[in-house]
Formats: C-alpha cells, structure tokens, sequence
C-alpha cells in the first residue's frame, strides 16, 4: 500500500486538476451576461432597457421601406429646406470628428445593451436619472472621449472634473448629469451618489444577490410576466407614482369624451390601481411586437368598471369575420347597457348634455321607444364593426366615390325583441332618407328580402337600377340586415351580409375571444386597394391643398407604394386572471 | 393716361391722345375683367396696347391642358363626392388659373344676378349644371340665359316650380323673373306676376330633369303686360325682355359690377340702348363699355369695393400664389360670399355691404395670412416679386410693390410710412418684403379696385 503517491504520480495529478481547472475556467468566460438591472440600485419607478438594437437598426438601414421614405416626394421636398441643409451640416461635423457614420455609431454604441431608470427626487417632479451602456466597441468609447474632452475644457465653469473612487475619471455638466466612461461601459446620473452606486452596482466583485432593481418585488413581477430578450422593455411601477403624486398618477377619474370613455376608462381606472406595467417590443425581419401588460385583476375593481371587461372566464370579444376583401375591422366586448346608464360615473359634467339630444335624434328613428330603458338591454356585449371592398353588382356602373362595405355584427341578449327593435330602426331610416331621395332628385329604395343561409335578409334595392360610370356617393349603400341566431347583421350592402351569414355558419376559432376585450386588425393590401379605386379623389384633395398636380400624382403613388409594403396590424387587448394585457403586431414584406 | 374725352355720350370711347397707355391704366383694365393682374400680365398689356388687350379678355383663350385636366379631375370628384366644398373649390381653380378670367368673373356676375342656393338645391349636380349655364353664355346672348335659367333644374327647385299648379299656382318663379332678373321692382304690377305665374305652371322637375307637366299646365288665356293669348313661359320672358325696363335693369347691374357703384342715370340710360342695339348680346356690349369714357374716368378708377372674390382670388393671382383652394374657399364664405350659397334670392348687395368691422378684421387676417403664412397657398420668394418690379433699392421696393397692388402712385407720405414699416421689420430682405405686402394688403385703399 502507498501511503504517498509517488511524485511522478503527484505531477500528473496536479497536472490534471491545472488541465480541468483551465477547462472549466474557459468555459466559465462565457457566462450569462449579467443582467444590468441587478447593477442598479433598488427603488426606481421605470426604466428602460434595450438590447442588440444594433441589429434592428441594421435591418432599417437595408430596409426597403427606408429606401422608400428616401426616394419620397415628400423627403426629396424637405431636402430643400434649410433646416435639412443645416441638419446636414451637423452630421457631417459629428461624423468627421468621430470619423465614424451615425449609424455605425449608433450599432456600436446604443447598439448593445444599455439601460436609462428613474428614481424618485428630492421633489416629485423632479426625478433622478441613471444611464448605463455597454458599448460595443471601447475604441470607439475611447475616441469619443478624446473628442469631447476639447470641448469639455472650453465649456469652462459648467463641465466639472473629477474622480471616482476607482480612479477613473468622469465629468459633470452643470451639476446635472454626472458621466464616467469607463473601457465598454458609459455611466450617467443625475447625481454623484447615484452615479457611484451605478459604479459600484456594476463591480464584479459586488454581490449580485444585493438588493437592486432586479430584486425589486413589482420589477420581478414584470419580469415574469414579460420575460426577458426584448429589445425594448419598460417598466413602471405604478404603485410608487400613485403613492407619490395623487394616488392615481394624474389619471382622471372622468374623461369628457363618449367615445373616449368606452375605449378606455376600464383601462385607466386599472392603471390607476395598478401596482406596475411593462411594455416590450420586439422586432423580427417582417414584423415587430409591442405587448403591454398591466398588473391588476380587473374583477377587482368597483362594479361600475366590470362594465368594460369579460367576467374571468367568460368569451370575450369575438373574432373578426374574415369575409373577402376585409380591409379592417374590431371587435369589443362592453357591456352598453350598463355603461349607458352608469354614464355619470365615467364621463365629465359637460359631456353628459349631448346625451340629451342624442336621445332625442336617436328616438325619431325608434318612434315609442326609449334608447336606454328600452334598446340597451336587448343588446348582448360583444359587437363588431367591420370594413370590407364591395363589388357594384347592385348598379349598372359604379359610383365615383367608391367606399367600401360596411357592417355592424350585434350581439343580442333578447334575439326576438332586440331584432324587432332594430329592424325597426333599419325602416324608418330607410323610410328617412327615401324622403330626403324625393326632395334631392335621387333614386328612392324600396324594401325587399331574399332568404339566405337560412336566414332572412331584409334590405334596400333601388327602384330603377342607377346606370353610370361615376354615380353620386349615395349609390355605394344597399341597406340590409338579418338576424343570424343571436346576432343581427346590419349592412350597408346586401353581398356584405350574405358573407356574414356564411361566416356565422362556420365554427368559431375556439381560441379566439376568450377574455378578449378589444380585437383591432387592418389589412393592407385591401386597404391599399381601397385606396387605389379612389386613386383621383386623393389626388384632387392634395390640389385642393394647394399641391401642385404632378406633384400630388407623386404623392398618392408613394402613398400607395407604402402601404403595400405593409402586410397588417393587429391590436389586441385582453383581461387575464391578475393582468390586462395589449398586444400590437404589424408585419411587412 | 391721357384720353381725351371725345363726345358728351358717356359710352363714347375714349380716344387715346399721345398713345400713351401707362402701367396703371393696363392695370385698371385687367382687374375690373378680371382678377388682380400679375406683373407679367401687366407688363404684356402694356406692350400690346388697348385694343389687343381688350380683345384678348373679350374672346376666348385656349386654356392649357394642365389646367383642363385639373378642372376637370376637380369636377368629376365633386360629382363622385356629393360634396358642395368640392364644387366651391373647383369653381375656384377655374377663377384663380383660367386664361378667360372676364369669362369667370361674368360667371359670377350671373350667379349673383340668378341668385340660387344650395342650401335649398342640395345636389351639386344640378348646381354645377347651372353654373356651366352661366359660363356657356357668360359673353353671349343674355336672352338665351334668361330662357335657360326659367327651365335650370337648380332654379326650379330654388323657386319651388313644382308647386306652381294649374289651380293653385305659385308666383315664387314668376315674380323673381321680373323682380330680380329682367325687370326690377317697380316695372310690373301684380296681375302681371299672376298672369304670368299662370303662364310658368306645369314648368316641374322630373328624375332631375325639366318636365313640361301638361296636365299641371293653364292652357288658359293670360294677359301679361297688356298682351293677351295663351302664352307660356317662354312668352313671358321675351314680353319682359321687350319691356324697356329691361335693358336698364341689366345696364345698371353692369355699370355697378364693372364702373362706378352709383351709376348716373344718363350713363345708364345710355348702356341700356346700347344693350338694346346689340339685342343683348353682352360682347359687343361689354366692348363698348371698356373702351368707353366712362369706363376710363378719373371717377371710376379704384371707385369699387373688392368683392370677397375680387380680394381672394385676385390677391392669389396677383401674387402668384399656389392656391389652398379649400382654405380659399372658406375665406370667402368667411369675408361674406359663399360660392353656390348666395344669402337670398336677392344675391349679395355688393357694394358697401362686403365691408363690416368683422369683415375688415377678417380682410386684414387674410393679408397677415397670405403675406406671412402658407394657410392659403405658397407664395414664391417674396424678392422675386421685387425683382419683377425693376425694384432694386429700399426706396425703390417700397414704391413699386405699393404702386402695383394700390392700382395708384402712393403719395410721398405713404411712402415715407411704408418704408420706416419696412426697415423696423427687420429681418432678412425676403421677411422685409413680406411684412410690406402685409400692410399694404390691409390698407383701406387695397380694398378697393
């Protein structure tokens, strides 16, 4: 038995562990990078990080779509003005003195990762600032440096020199802005202390389980929730804005406008309770993503809000009708019946007159009938509105304004009376505007119907059949609806509701609607197309404007060219168990 | 300009003595047949002369194709749209950029004279058909007008011609014919309006166009103006056309559009024959009058208001401003003359009545707008217009610029005025010149033409 290994032995295994020890630290350089969060102090109310910009800014630089923007009328317009002349003349000094392009600037400076937070000041509205950036490329860092010092030096009383504690050196602006520049990495604060917390934050020597940003409990949450590898997150911790300012970080408990109200005031009132939101984006080759989310469960909240969110669990707004030539459309889930008679609670003093008259308006085309106690409750909670191109079958011609379809899809809580009421609204409008078809010269409809995918279609054809090629406005409606099991179609032509029907007799896409609150999308290619056929009508608003005609040509042909280089956007919102969440994607080719 | 007056009658020309024919007078020629007049313009009118002049307003002018592709791009979106801001702005395209500007601003005349609104009409269609009916014969036969107006669709929708029934008729169409079209007040009597009224029934509207309704129509005998028979309307048009009040009623309507505001009966009893003679052909009517006397007196020179029009489209042109014409548009409706919406069936009284307090603050807004800002159209590089002028030197650009748009020399102390205004503007050369435009722009004198 060896009591002591011999030394060859013990070379050979000291060698050994020195080969391991070397192997694990080469792979142990590479590591994670540290999150720059973990290297702020804790106790910000937002902050802003950004990661591989870079490569986004790349892919705009190539893009198609800037090569556009360039080639523009409009640009080629601003070219001209001295402000682009004088815009010029400072990049150009900028980039002889940096001896570098913006761009490549922007990559190898903010092309990296950096981060800018808030934390709360001596006084509300005055908040501190902290910035840190990893750069890139330190050759750069360093030459801008060199570049800047002359001019530090001739600022004279407002730049401040001075050390860190480390020994790198730094300077100060005005007593403002603190910034140190150190190899990769450019430190800024609003204050000294601030400043060297940043620094120290960010020795790697610290411990990272410290408290810090990253720590912080709402700032977590986020995190979770968003998760990481963004290019852009943003964070707000509403709870310490709210404790600091009125307790609803300014949100106003009323808005003055209907419309407004409707769309928005259940989300206010959750960002007003809400203890943080984030928001990230992210940029793919043919598209981005912007996904908002608010912390809050809006059951939470007091019942007047309910009115504006989907009970948990419940099918929220429904899927858009993908019918042929759908330009755009959305859907909401809003319970109006409620919110029509809670309307004090949303909406200011001076915009609750206008209710007034509309009541009135409203009560000529529903005679015995009124709109609050007696149509609002026949309504369901989900309705959509959409937008589609119409063929002109209906006519020997076509109008010279060509608007597209339009539809309304109404849910209704009591489908025989609430389609009576409606239908009811549908005929004297129609009764209405044959009257006002009688004084202006222009052909009247009478009512018919057709039966169709077991539904029955009322609608509005015209008398004679109008023959043009560039007939008034008017000639772009045909009235119809029809009431398709809970839901009434009204549509202002008679294809449009055919299509409808034949969408509500397919199987909704069982993923679609639940807890949804507000589904927006818009296709750009119709869009496009519904442009092109009123190609003149834009051309003759832009000579209207005072654009001269060649130039107005140019105009709407890039306008065109634009929005096909675009593919859609969606925008959709939806109130999860403890989050409401937004989500907007826009893609290109 | 030295003309020397050659006869007691009025309309006599005016014979040039020395032919002599200063910028002033080309001005004075150009802007009363049309609106303003641009330093190019000016400076051809006074090489070509009078005559030559005078005969370019009086025929037609081939328009470029530019503006026929416009006009028409700007019609057709009126009529695709149904929007009577399409029309108005279209209407104002043809005023700011034809090269037949008498054309356009007789055009107006009629439409101020066949007072119709679209408020009541509410079809740009039948608006935009009447207007065509006022440019066809805007230099032509006033009679032909007079018969066309009485079957426009616009105009018998204005006046209510499909309530004038056989048994109930409606006078509405029948008095406005002699009261504000032919004959003015005074000049007929009642029966003659219930005659006549009688004579226009049956006269309706069918689908959107004229329909003669025979069975709505009084076949009966009628007596309109001591002539008795089953006459119709389009007998009652030319029995006012033969009364002699007719021809003045005219001749007063162009003496205050053209010459003077308060014509003198002796001038107008003078038009009227000659209105007469030419069996109311308005060319050689018009002729006359600007080769008259009258029309080249002291007295008639800057003796009118600027209309809205005369002050908006002609500033435009006169500037060479690229027009807003929407923006343009409603500053007319703004300073009192809505295009298409006249207020009564009256029109608008003209005159003194374009100038109010709120109408002068207005007209002076439109000058700060026009002379600094871009709301009503881009005007080129203010030194252009300068340099236009032969203006080289502060003393030189202040004279010029007042001279051309005043119509008239200024006199020293103005000029003393306007260039301290000038040097306290401060500024670059091209702020100096528009801050000079401003003011003078807003001047009680540039309001008149």
């Amino acid at each position: 038995m060896l009591r002591c290994p011999p030394r060859f032995f013990r070379h050979s295994l000291l060698l050994a562990s020195l080969t391991f020890c070397s192997v694990s630290v080469a792979f142990a350089e590479d590591p994670e990078p540290r999150p720059l969060a973990e290297r702020f102090p804790s106790g910000a109310f937002a902050c802003l990080e950004a990661e591989d910009l870079g490569p986004v800014a790349r892919q705009l630089q190539e893009s198609a779509l800037l090569e556009r923007i360039l080639a523009s009328p409009q640009y080629q317009q601003y070219r001209k003005t001295d402000q682009y002349q004088q815009q010029q003349a400072g990049r150009q000094i900028l980039e002889a003195q940096l001896r570098t392009d913006l761009w490549t600037l922007f990559e190898k400076v903010l092309g990296g990762r950096w981060i800018a937070a808030l934390y709360p000041g001596d006084q509300p509205q005055q908040p501190h600032l902290a910035v840190l950036i990893e750069a890139t490329d330190a050759e750069l860092l360093a030459l801008i440096q060199e570049r800047i010092d002359p001019f530090l030096d001739l600022a004279g009383d407002r730049v401040e020199r001075f050390e860190t504690p480390a020994g790198t050196p730094g300077f100060a602006l005005d007593g403002k802005l603190y910034v140190v520049i150190a190899g990769e990495t450019v430190f800024a604060a609003s204050t000294r202390d601030l400043l060297e917390q940043l620094q120290s934050g960010s020795d790697p020597e610290s411990d990272p389980s410290a408290a810090s940003l990253a720590t912080d409990e709402r700032f977590v949450a986020m995190a979770d929730q968003l998760g990481d590898g963004h290019e852009l997150r943003l964070f707000v911790d509403s709870h310490a804005i709210g404790a600091a300012t009125d307790g609803r970080m300014g949100i106003p408990e009323k808005l003055d406008n209907p419309l407004a109200s409707l769309l928005f005031s259940g989300l206010l009132e959750l960002v007003a309770h809400s203890p943080y939101a984030g928001v990230t984006v992210d940029v793919e080759e043919n598209g981005f993503a912007v996904a908002a989310s608010v912390a809050g469960a809006a059951h939470e909240l007091d019942e007047s809000h309910h009115v504006f969110f989907p009970s948990p669990g419940d099918a929220g707004a429904p899927a858009i009708p993908q019918v042929e030539g759908l330009i755009g459309g959305f859907a909401w889930y809003r319970n109006l019946d409620q919110w029509y008679r809670q309307r004090e609670t949303y909406l200011q003093p001076e915009a609750l007159p206008g209710f007034d008259q509309f009541e009135t308006n409203i009560g000529n085309l529903l005679p015995g009938r009124d709109i609050g106690e007696d149509v609002l409750p026949l309504l369901g909670d989900r309705m959509t509105f959409l937008a589609a191109l119409q063929n002109f079958d209906h006519l020997e011609g076509e109008p010279g304004l060509k608007l597209p379809g339009f539809a309304a899809v109404i849910e209704l809580a009591d489908p025989e009376e609430g389609a009576d009421t409606l239908r009811l609204f549908f005929q004297t409008l129609t009764a209405v505007l044959n009257l006002q078809a009688s004084a202006q010269g222009r052909e009247p409809w009478i009512m018919d119907s057709e039966s169709y995918g077991g539904a029955h279609i009322s609608y509005g054809r015209y008398l004679s059949t109008p023959e043009g090629d560039s007939l008034p406005v008017v000639f772009n409606f045909q009235p119809a609806s029809a009431l398709v099991g809970n839901q009434f179609l009204l549509c202002s032509s008679v294809d449009l509701c055919r299509e409808l029907i034949d969408a509500a007799q397919t199987p909704a896409d069982a993923t679609a609607g639940s807890s949804r609150c507000f589904d927006l999308e818009l296709h750009a290619a119709t869009l496009a197309d519904a442009f092109e056929k009123n190609r003149t009508v834009l051309e003759a608003r832009a000579i209207q404007d005072g654009t001269e005609p060649e130039r107005a040509s140019e105009d709407v042909a890039a306008l065109l060219e634009l929005i096909r280089m675009m593919q859609g956007l969606q925008l959709t919102t939806s109130a999860g168990e403890g989050t409401y969440e937004l989500r907007l994607q826009g893609s290109w080719k | 300009m030295n003309l020397k007056l050659r006869t007691d009658d009025p309309l006599a020309p005016a014979e040039p003595a020395n032919r002599s024919w200063t910028r002033h007078d080309a001005a004075h020629l150009l802007r009363r047949t049309g609106f303003g007049a641009t330093v190019t313009e000016i400076d051809r009118a006074v090489d070509e002369g009078l005559e030559a002049t005078l005969q370019r307003r009086l025929a037609p002018q081939p328009e470029s194709e530019e503006f026929d592709q416009v006009a028409r791009l700007l019609r057709n979106t009126a009529h695709q749209t149904g929007s009577i801001g399409d029309l108005k702005a279209w209407w104002f395209y043809r005023m700011r950029y034809t090269a037949n500007s008498l054309v356009e601003r007789m055009a107006l005349l009629w439409h101020d004279h066949f007072a119709t609104s679209y408020g009541k009409v509410q079809s740009v269609k039948q608006m935009a058909a009447q207007n065509d009916a006022f440019r066809r014969h805007a230099l032509g036969d006033f009679r032909e007008l007079l018969h066309e107006m009485s079957r426009d669709v616009a105009m018998l929708v204005w006046l209510d011609g499909n309530a004038n029934r056989k048994r109930h008729p409606n006078e509405n169409f029948a008095r406005e014919v002699m009261e504000l079209f032919s004959l003015g007040i005074g000049n007929y009597t009642e029966a003659d309006i219930i005659e006549a009224a009688r004579a226009f029934s049956g006269w309706h509207v069918r689908k959107g166009e004229f329909w003669f309704n025979e069975l709505q129509h009084d076949t009966g005998e009628k007596t309109v103006f001591g002539r008795t028979g089953n006459l119709n309307g389009e007998d009652v048009i030319e029995l006012c056309l033969e009364q002699p009040a007719c021809p003045r009623f005219i001749a007063v309507k162009l003496l205050r559009y053209f010459v003077q505001p308060e014509p003198q009966e002796e001038l107008v009893a003078a038009l009227a024959d000659r209105i007469r003679a030419h069996n109311f052909q308005i060319t050689p009517v018009l002729g006359e009058l600007f080769r008259s006397r009258a029309f080249w007196a002291e007295s008639s020179r800057l003796a009118l208001i600027k209309s809205p029009v005369d002050l908006v489209v002609g500033s435009q042109r006169s500037l060479e401003v690229r027009s807003n014409l929407n923006a343009s548009a409603e500053a007319l409706a703004k300073l009192g003359q809505d295009l298409f919406q006249p207020p009564t069936v009256k029109g608008w009284d003209g005159g003194r009545d374009w100038i109010s307090t709120t109408t002068m603050i207005l007209r002076i807004n439109f000058a700060t707008e026009l002379a600094g800002g871009e709301r009503f159209g881009e005007m080129p590089h203010p030194a252009a217009l300068a340099r236009q002028l032969g203006a080289g030197s502060r003393e030189e650009v202040v004279t010029q610029i007042a001279a051309f748009l005043l119509g008239r020399e200024p006199a020293t102390e103005e000029t003393h005025e306007l260039a301290a205004a000038y040097q306290q503007a401060g500024g670059d050369r091209t702020a100096r010149i528009r801050s000079l435009l401003q003011i003078v722009l807003s001047t009680p004198d540039y309001q008149l033409t």
